[in-house]
């Protein structure tokens, strides 16, 4: 696999942030900044899909940039910084997993939406079916977030990569440490599983 | 092909992941199987409505934060080395030489003072430079001279 990065990697030229990288390596601080700026909102977001909390979702950001500043004088271009760094995130996910004894979003003091990683509610209007198409719409993504954040941690992390993500399954496999195979069969499980709780919501 | 090998096919025939021939072969086993196209219909919709949670949040406050004010490339070994190992090393040469200095001083005054000797022994040895008269002094005189003696000695 590191064969195919290397041969790939000479083939094709760098992409952004593997460049910006490289220069943050040779001593250009304000490339760390630029890449922090370019990737940090993909990180909260990749990560709060899996964790489910903000905070957290804040950690993982902090400790993935973390890492990614102290292995400034180890970095060398073998495959590209996104892959990479997804890599670092998909590490620190799991292990915050590790060290929860469980999560929930069905409890007495749930956060409220906006500090649940959704959008502010927007202002109610005088259309009635107006908002209630609004709440038809929260309560349908407050089901598929539960469900997703249901399923087992290596086939949460499967769907928040491939779905959200779009990261291929060849990518998927780099990033989770794993063969393509394996991630076919997770995304495969993950599906059939979603299909089981959303199948209220499906044709809504 | 059969229902059983293209189910398990199906996720990865709708995200397009398939060989060619793979993807040809499920695309035929469909064209003739309602229940697998069911399936297929059933798993497209289903993943189609992950597309309600597109939308995360991030926070407007999202900055890098570093826990210690890091010099980019150096390990944190060495950053607490470099904060702390200095003055621990510090700490520690000027406590050698502090103990140093303490043992010369010690044994400077014990260099010093002269051996304590008996007051017979010490009238024997004023009487050595022929000082007879001093050698009678009484015993809390002698001392003096004794000493004074042996440090001209020295």
């Amino acid at each position: 696999m590191d064969g195919d990065f290397k041969s790939s990697h000479e083939r094709e030229p760098q992409d952004p942030d593997t460049l910006l990288m490289s220069r943050f390596a040779a001593g250009d601080g304000r490339a760390f900044d630029e890449l922090f700026q370019r990737n940090a909102a993909r990180v909260y977001r990749m990560a709060f899909r899996f964790v489910g909390r903000p905070d957290d979702a804040n950690d993982v950001v902090q400790e993935a940039f973390l890492r990614v500043l102290l292995a400034r004088s180890t970095w060398t271009p073998r495959a590209k910084f996104s892959t990479w760094l997804y890599r670092i995130v998909v590490n620190l996910c799991l292990n915050e997993l590790r060290r929860r004894k469980a999560i929930s979003w069905v409890s007495l003091d749930a956060p409220v939406a906006e500090e649940a990683g959704e959008p502010p509610a927007p202002l109610p209007t005088a259309d009635t079916c107006h908002a209630g198409h609004l709440l038809l719409k929260r309560e349908r993504v407050a089901a598929v977030r539960e469900a997703v954040q249901s399923l087992p941690a290596d086939q949460r992390m499967a769907v928040v990569l491939h779905r959200y993500e779009g990261l291929s399954y060849k990518e998927i496999a780099q990033a989770m440490g794993r063969s393509v195979s394996s991630v076919e069969s997770l995304l495969h499980r993950a599906k059939q599983t979603l299909r089981e709780k959303l199948r209220p919501w499906v044709g809504d | 092909m059969r229902c059983r090998k293209v189910c398990r096919r199906l996720s990865a025939y709708l995200d397009g992941e398939l060989p060619a021939d793979r993807m040809r072969r499920v695309q035929e086993h469909l064209a003739s199987c309602p229940t697998c196209q069911r399936e297929t219909q059933e798993l497209s919709l289903t993943y189609g409505l992950l597309e309600s949670w597109a939308t995360v949040w991030v926070p407007d406050n999202l900055v890098f934060r570093p826990p210690v004010e890091l010099i980019p490339g150096e390990s944190l070994l060495a950053q607490l080395w470099r904060r702390l190992g200095w003055a621990a090393a510090a700490a520690c040469v000027a406590g050698l030489l502090v103990g140093a200095g303490i043992r010369t001083a010690v044994q400077y005054k014990r260099a010093q003072a002269p051996p304590v000797a008996s007051v017979s022994a010490q009238r024997q040895y004023v009487r050595a430079w022929n000082l007879d008269v001093l050698a009678d002094l009484p015993p809390d005189s002698i001392g003096g001279v004794y000493a004074t003696l042996r440090n001209n000695e020295r």
